[in-house]
């Protein structure tokens, strides 16, 4: 008995050893890219500390003179901050929302071609939009609402025999940028969707047949609680980013036309806009610190609650 | 066998990375950052950090012992030739002034981002001032104050600027930037196609106000339904400025109205001149004369009146005419209180060679020589000298295919009245220029310039409010009987109040202190 233990040390020692071994090399391997990451990443977090300065060029990052919160005044102080704050959490709640319900409607339509050629050509197509760059989408836009040559005036409503002047009206708007949204990001989110629903064990859709269950049914038991995990997670990493914005998206497709800011101007474009001739770093830099707090806070939050709910799929 | 190549072929793997990545690390940081702006399209010639000590000025040094300066240049159109252009023009520094430079030109389009970056360190010695107002580079810190070197400078150099010119570039009482010869005055004109005007027999000197203008634009309608008879002058402005003196700030928060001609500080919405100038163009968005997508134009009006498209533009002009338009003059020529300081030469604070930097400066602003080799380039290369004194490209040769060719964009240089002029513009240009400047009106916040440290987050706020109205207004694409008080009211929101009190105050001790 006695040696048999002796024996099983023996062996676990050895194991042990090798097993050391092996660890020190993966670690190893782990040091460039631990090393990219502290200097890209958290080291410039330094940087945080311009939001409280008001930035001397000549004196460079460290004489610079604090200010304390006075470069965060102007986001809270007028009204239109109430109205890009509103802007901002307004769209990107309804992004998340609406995107993660398209992406995996097409996500689980896709799963269910059966052509494997069919699979891949629409695969194709549909991220094509994600690649076009926002500058050429704003064009493509142009090209349709445009009121003199756009497709919409020209061919749909001249039918109907009305003109709409639509880089004026701002109501017509957050319809537009959700659309245009929408198309460009759901074939890439539907891709992440796609990959965990192949991955869904099929034993379990012959035992829903075997139970009696039509398509919906399936879907509904089967295919969802599957990707359960896989939408906590692209929601909870959606709300982190909740405070910001496409820059792109609301600063080229209207092209930055002046009527339609209450309904398309967000945090970004008004610290670009008030800030762009002024290069006040420090205020830029406040707008940044800003955001990045409160989706913090929210990503927080949310994991949080999602704990309370579901231990498994909060994300820490 | 095969496994001693792969142990080998591993090995060397392993030892190419590591050299590489010494290699890597072991060159000059700037060499790299250097790299990445060549790649970003701007002069080949940039290597940062690329400075000897100089010893004293006064006995003849050595070149190699000579200071490099680094001299960075506005630019519209790319020089390729700089280097030759910068070789020569160091044999001619080396020689008088005992200093060498490096020229760069950067591009219109990414002037903001690489100047701004460039003035973090010392990369950049003498710089054109541009796009950024210059209290703005002032209360960054970024300029060297220069007072101490103009009160010592040669005569020849304080000859070039009168007392007001120089005053022009003063902030809060300290001379920061030496200005450059360009048109700071502007007549602001009506810009007819040629062709029609002539066609339809127009007599410019008729079109002397808006309302002759509207008259006209309702018959060139009718004649041409198929032309759009107004455009903007670029872009979603409608035409830059007109007549109101935005007291060095381009977003127009408190204004002097009437060309500069009152000392009350106003909001410009709330002025006559807006009103009426919206009111037309409004009357004339809703009847079509005015192009309909004006708000997301991205072309130049003279680009649309060339292609045929449009009949005419409202535009701030100097003393040339563009080729192929007619121009009919409705605001005389007059200068606004900033026009000095929208562009001109300065020292980085940052600088390790004050005193050479200076040198530079007055070598630039008045030695022939130099300016000729800076704006014109080499003779016979870059230009061929003409018999009246003007210069022309090269056979085969136009101003956006020349290698190196400042002449068209004097005004972006110190001293263009050194250099010859283009045949285009004649041999007297540079006079014309001048007496074009000197029998403007003059503002009378002439030299005045705003700190705004006291009111920034109202500025911020309200530049986002003008942002919203006042392409929208000027174009007339909506209704200002309603979107004018709306405005003035987001306005007062946002503080402009506090903003025109400020700036009153700072106008009446600045005309007090004249």
């Amino acid at each position: 008995m006695a040696k048999n233990k002796s024996l099983e040390a023996g062996k676990t020692k050895k194991k042990n050893k090798s097993l050391n071994k092996c660890t020190f090399a993966l670690y190893t391997m782990m040091i460039p890219g631990v090393l990219y990451l502290l200097i890209n990443n958290y080291i410039p977090m330094a940087g945080l500390l311009i939001a409280f300065k008001k930035f001397d060029y000549s004196l460079g990052f460290f004489k610079s003179g604090w200010v304390g919160l006075k470069n965060f005044q102007y986001l809270f102080q007028t009204k239109d901050a109430m109205i890009i704050t509103r802007n901002t959490l307004l769209y990107n709640g309804t992004f998340i929302l609406l995107g993660t319900l398209l992406a995996v409607t097409v996500a689980i339509m896709l799963n269910e071609l059966r052509s494997m050629k069919a699979k891949k050509i629409f695969q194709t197509f549909i991220l094509v939009p994600y690649l076009i760059s926002m500058v050429v989408v704003s064009y493509i836009v142009y090209a349709f609402l445009s009121q003199d040559n756009g497709f919409i005036n020209n061919t749909i409503l001249s039918g109907l025999g009305i003109r709409i002047n639509w880089y004026i009206e701002p109501k017509y708007w957050p319809f537009i940028l959700t659309i245009v949204y929408l198309w460009k990001t759901f074939g890439y989110n539907s891709i992440i969707y796609f990959a965990t629903v192949i991955g869904i064990d099929t034993t379990l859709y012959e035992a829903a047949v075997v139970d009696g269950a039509n398509k919906w049914k399936q879907i509904w038991h089967v295919t969802l609680p599957g990707l359960k995990s896989t939408i906590i997670t692209m929601v909870l990493l959606g709300v982190g980013r909740i405070f910001y914005s496409d820059f792109g998206l609301f600063y080229q497709v209207p092209m930055n036309s002046g009527p339609l800011s209450n309904a398309t101007s967000t945090i970004d474009t008004y610290v670009y806009k008030g800030l762009t001739i002024l290069n006040d770093v420090g205020r830029a830099s406040a707008a940044g610190f800003y955001q990045s707090l409160v989706g913090f806070a929210l990503v927080l939050t949310a994991n949080m609650i999602v704990r309370k709910i579901d231990n498994e799929n909060a994300l820490f | 066998m095969s496994k001693i190549l792969k142990k080998l072929s591993v090995m060397m793997l392993c030892i190419t990375m590591i050299v590489i990545s010494v290699i890597g690390c072991g060159s000059n940081a700037g060499s790299t950052e250097s790299e990445v702006k060549a790649n970003e399209g701007t002069n080949s010639g940039n290597d940062g950090a690329d400075t000897q000590e100089g010893a004293g000025d006064t006995e003849k040094i050595d070149v190699k012992d000579m200071v490099t300066l680094n001299f960075t240049l506005f630019s519209i159109y790319d020089f390729s030739d700089a280097a030759a252009v910068q070789e020569k023009l160091n044999e001619i520094l080396a020689e008088k002034y005992q200093i060498q430079v490096k020229l760069t030109f950067i591009n219109s389009g990414s002037w903001t981002q690489q100047t701004n970056l460039m003035l973090t360190s010392d990369e950049v010695d003498v710089l054109t001032l541009f796009k950024t107002p210059l209290s703005t580079y002032v209360s960054n810190g970024q300029l060297l104050p220069l007072d101490d070197y103009y009160e010592n400078a040669s005569d020849a150099f304080k000859s070039v600027w009168s007392e007001d010119e120089i005053n022009g570039t003063r902030v809060n009482g300290s001379l920061y930037s030496i200005t450059n010869l360009r048109n700071f005055a502007n007549t602001y004109d009506v810009m007819m196609s040629k062709e029609i005007a002539e066609e339809m027999k127009i007599d410019p000197a008729g079109i002397n106000s808006l309302e002759a203008l509207d008259e006209l634009l309702y018959k060139v309608k009718e004649a041409y339904p198929d032309l759009y008879a107004m455009v903007p002058q670029t872009g979603a402005k409608m035409s830059g400025g007109w007549t109101w003196d935005g007291l060095g700030d381009q977003s127009y928060i408190g204004v002097l109205a009437d060309c500069g001609q009152t000392d009350k500080v106003e909001n410009l919405l709330a002025t006559d001149d807006f009103k009426d100038y919206c009111a037309y163009t409004h009357k004339w968005y809703q009847d079509g004369l005015i192009m309909a997508d004006a708000l997301s134009n991205t072309e130049t009006g003279y680009q649309l009146v060339k292609n045929g498209k449009a009949f005419c533009y409202l535009s701030n002009n100097s003393n040339v005419v563009p080729a192929g338009i007619t121009m009919a003059n409705v605001i005389p020529a007059w200068t606004e209180s900033n026009s000095y300081a929208s562009i001109s030469y300065g020292i980085n604070a940052a600088t390790k060679h004050p005193d050479e930097s200076w040198k530079l400066m007055e070598a630039i602003y008045t030695d022939a020589e130099v300016a000729t080799l800076l704006i014109d380039g080499i003779e016979g290369i870059h230009y061929v000298l003409n018999e009246d004194g003007t210069i022309s490209y090269p056979e085969g040769y136009d101003v956006s295919t020349i290698p190196y060719g400042g002449a068209d964009q004097y005004w972006s240089f110190p001293n263009a009245a050194l250099s010859l002029p283009l045949q285009a513009n004649g041999a007297d240009f540079f006079e014309e220029l001048t007496a074009f400047n000197q029998n403007s009106s003059i503002s009378i916040a002439s030299g005045f310039s705003f700190d705004s440290t006291s009111v920034t987050d109202e500025y911020s706020a309200c530049i986002n409010v003008m942002d919203k109205y006042y392409n929208a207004l000027m174009c007339g694409t909506i209704d200002p009987e309603t979107s004018i008080p709306m405005a003035i009211n987001e306005l007062e929101d946002a503080g402009i109040s506090k903003i025109i009190e400020a700036k009153q105050e700072q106008l009446n001790a600045f005309l007090a202190g004249k």
